[in-house]
């Protein structure tokens, strides 16, 4: 154990005077986080399709239609109910609103308007932004018409969110973009450079086991990916006042699976690399089309439905939207479960085969 | 009991047999030197020993261990400097040594262990920062943090200067008065003469002989090497048929002369330089090396 505790003190020291890899896992995202923050934050939502359907036909429903339509921010799609859904479904939609028959009688009889909003469960995140949008302008709408604000009853399903914004969205993908980086350019690289200057061999003839000289490199990595996570919280809280509606145990759980996956996937890459060089190539051929396509900064929604077939086959899509979820959603962590099994499933299946592959020179 | 003993270690890569059946008897207490050219299978040979490499066949004891059977056992009481002494990068002198230490189960202290290779005013220095000699030595410190019974250095003064080299011998000749076996590969002729009780001479996978470097030069170079120029050449002929001249070559005009009785060959070599008005230039005399041995025996320098 005294061997374990003075790598992981080792390790710390080795990570904090190495100016270049504190500049990527601190600075970096911090900059890159106000930058998209002040230049997006500031403009709104990001572009949302939604789903209505006017099941009333009324001269009222026709005019919130009207009027929804009217909105930068949304792009509506009217249709039957059925199609409608279906599309949601299938993740075209992120939110519908479903105008009740009765609606217009309702009003005039003064009662309140039933109204339903569907919301994708799976993307509780966008959906929530679309649904207090929509709650927003509805109710509006309604002081229009008649005096009491309550004429429309809209039932929905409520994870009880106010103020949903871009910021809200980047935050979390930010932090995921983060600790995958750390992930692949930390560790592994390491330890593909102490392959190359023969630093691993000579490990191999001391008594120390490789499993403890990597599981103390795999702690401190850990122990940076939770403060590189608080950081960016607290970056993002006090720049644009970021909501955090998840409980930290669920955070924490999400940050520590994801960044484990990620190390396994850096460890294969290191596993297979013959020289440093193959290995840095082969880590921007992974994290490049991940940090530009897995719907970190953006919702998958305004996408093109091939870039989202190929986003929800990059495992750093599940890493976000788990860490989204639970962090800005307030989600359980069984809501997000596919999330978590896709996490473990490459963790687990990356780790094996850098066992497989893995070489001492 | 003998440090270490090899029977019959064999180990291969692919076509290549990197060590082709040697047998070696490391005495306790002894500096024990394997001398060869690049690639005749001394690093090989060591990492086998020290459970880097898994032999093909052969037996290898460690003080009675056997390294492919009790590996955690012999790591504990072996001390290995490899060839490419390079650390971890951001860390210190003395946080190196200690981040060592911990690997084992007993360690020196770091102080002793500075001290005993002249580093103690480079124990804050980065390792960065270091010379190559100063490289070296600490590479040697980290070998002996453990207090090991056998030392194996591999090639430990390669790439440096004379005065850095006589340094790491002085700190190799205390390991000896401590009581350790150390195991010193090198192609160094001097350093093998220098520092070795007994050599093994190896060259492509084999041992070819052991002995004391003094035994070695008597049984296989007894002669001593004159070498001169000439102003005009002569026949070799002529020149191998002087007092005492056991060989003759020529090179390039340069002669080499081995003999048996140097003096009587050296006057005569004159004299006849004399008869014929020949001047005769930069003439030498001087004892058979390690390296006569390796010539005599293989018929090729040890320095390619």
């Amino acid at each position: 154990m005294r061997s374990f505790k003075t790598l992981f003190i080792a390790n710390m020291k080795m990570i904090l005077r190495d100016k270049q890899a504190i500049f990527w896992m601190f600075l970096f995202p911090v900059i890159l986080m106000l930058i998209l923050g002040s230049v997006f934050g500031s403009s709104g939502e990001a572009h949302l399709d939604i789903g209505v359907v006017d099941l009333d036909g009324s001269p009222v429903t026709e005019k919130i239609v009207e009027a929804l339509g009217e909105i930068e921010a949304f792009a509506v799609h009217e249709g039957e109910e059925q199609e409608i859904l279906e599309k949601l479904s299938d993740g075209e939609l992120s939110t519908v609103l479903v105008l009740q028959k009765g609606f217009f009688e309702s009003l005039e009889v003064g009662k309140p308007g039933e109204a339903t909003i569907y919301m994708d469960k799976s993307n509780i995140t966008t959906s929530q932004v679309a649904a207090s949008t929509l709650t927003q302008i509805m109710d509006e709408f309604a002081g229009q018409f008649v005096n009491a604000p309550e004429m429309i009853n809209i039932s929905q399903e409520a994870v009880q969110t106010d103020d949903w914004r871009y910021v809200d969205f980047i935050v979390p993908g930010i932090i995921a973009m983060t600790l995958m980086m750390a992930g692949m350019f930390g560790l592994n690289m390491e330890v593909v450079k102490y392959r190359e200057k023969g630093i691993l061999r000579r490990i191999k003839v001391s008594p120390l086991p490789l499993s403890r000289f990597l599981g103390s490199g795999i702690f401190v990595s850990l122990v940076f990916a939770l403060i590189q996570t608080i950081l960016l919280l607290i970056v993002g809280f006090l720049a644009f006042k970021i909501n955090i509606n998840g409980n930290y145990f669920n955070i924490a759980f999400v940050v520590i699976l994801g960044t484990m996956s990620f190390l396994a996937l850096g460890f294969l890459v290191a596993s297979v690399s013959h020289s440093l060089k193959t290995a840095e190539m082969l880590t921007n051929a992974i994290t490049m089309p991940m940090m530009f396509l897995a719907g970190v900064f953006f919702p998958l929604q305004i996408l093109p439905t091939a870039l989202v077939i190929i986003a929800k086959c990059l495992p750093l899509y599940y890493f976000g939207h788990a860490l989204r979820e639970v962090m800005v959603g307030g989600a359980s962590l069984i809501s997000v479960w596919v999330d978590l099994v896709v996490l473990a499933g490459m963790g687990t299946a990356c780790f094996l085969a850098s066992i497989k592959f893995f070489r001492w020179d | 009991m003998p440090a270490i003993e090899i029977k019959n270690l064999k180990k291969s890569y692919g076509e290549i047999k990197a060590v082709d059946g040697i047998d070696l008897l490391v005495e306790e207490n002894e500096v024990f030197g394997i001398l060869g050219p690049n690639g005749a299978g001394k690093t090989t040979t060591l990492e086998m020993i020290e459970t880097l490499r898994r032999p093909d066949s052969g037996n290898i004891s460690v003080l009675g261990l056997n390294p492919v059977k009790k590996p955690s056992e012999v790591k504990e009481i072996l001390g290995v400097q490899l060839q490419t002494t390079v650390f971890f990068d951001d860390l210190s002198v003395k946080e190196t040594v200690n981040l060592f230490r911990s690997f084992y189960k007993k360690s020196l202290e770091t102080q002793g262990l500075l001290e005993l290779v002249d580093l103690r005013d480079k124990s804050e220095a980065k390792v960065t920062d270091l010379s190559g000699g100063q490289h070296k030595r600490l590479s040697i410190a980290l070998a002996v943090v453990n207090d090991p019974e056998i030392i194996f250095l591999d090639e430990p003064t390669t790439g440096l200067d004379p005065q850095a080299r006589r340094m790491i011998w002085e700190i190799i000749s205390r390991f000896r008065d401590q009581g350790k076996t150390v195991v010193v590969t090198t192609h160094y002729i001097e350093e093998a003469e220098y520092l070795c009780d007994r050599v093994a001479v190896m060259d492509l996978g084999k041992i070819i002989v052991t002995g004391s470097p003094e035994e070695l030069i008597d049984r296989y170079a007894p002669e001593n090497i004159i070498t001169f120029k000439l102003e005009h050449d002569l026949d070799i002929d002529l020149i191998s048929s002087l007092a005492g001249v056991t060989e003759a070559r020529v090179h390039n005009s340069a002669y080499t002369v081995y003999t048996s009785s140097p003096e009587k060959t050296m006057l005569s070599i004159l004299q006849t330089a004399e008869n014929r008005h020949l001047a005769v230039f930069e003439i030498n005399l001087k004892k058979a090396t390690l390296e006569d041995v390796f010539l005599k025996i293989t018929g090729k320098s040890i320095r390619q």
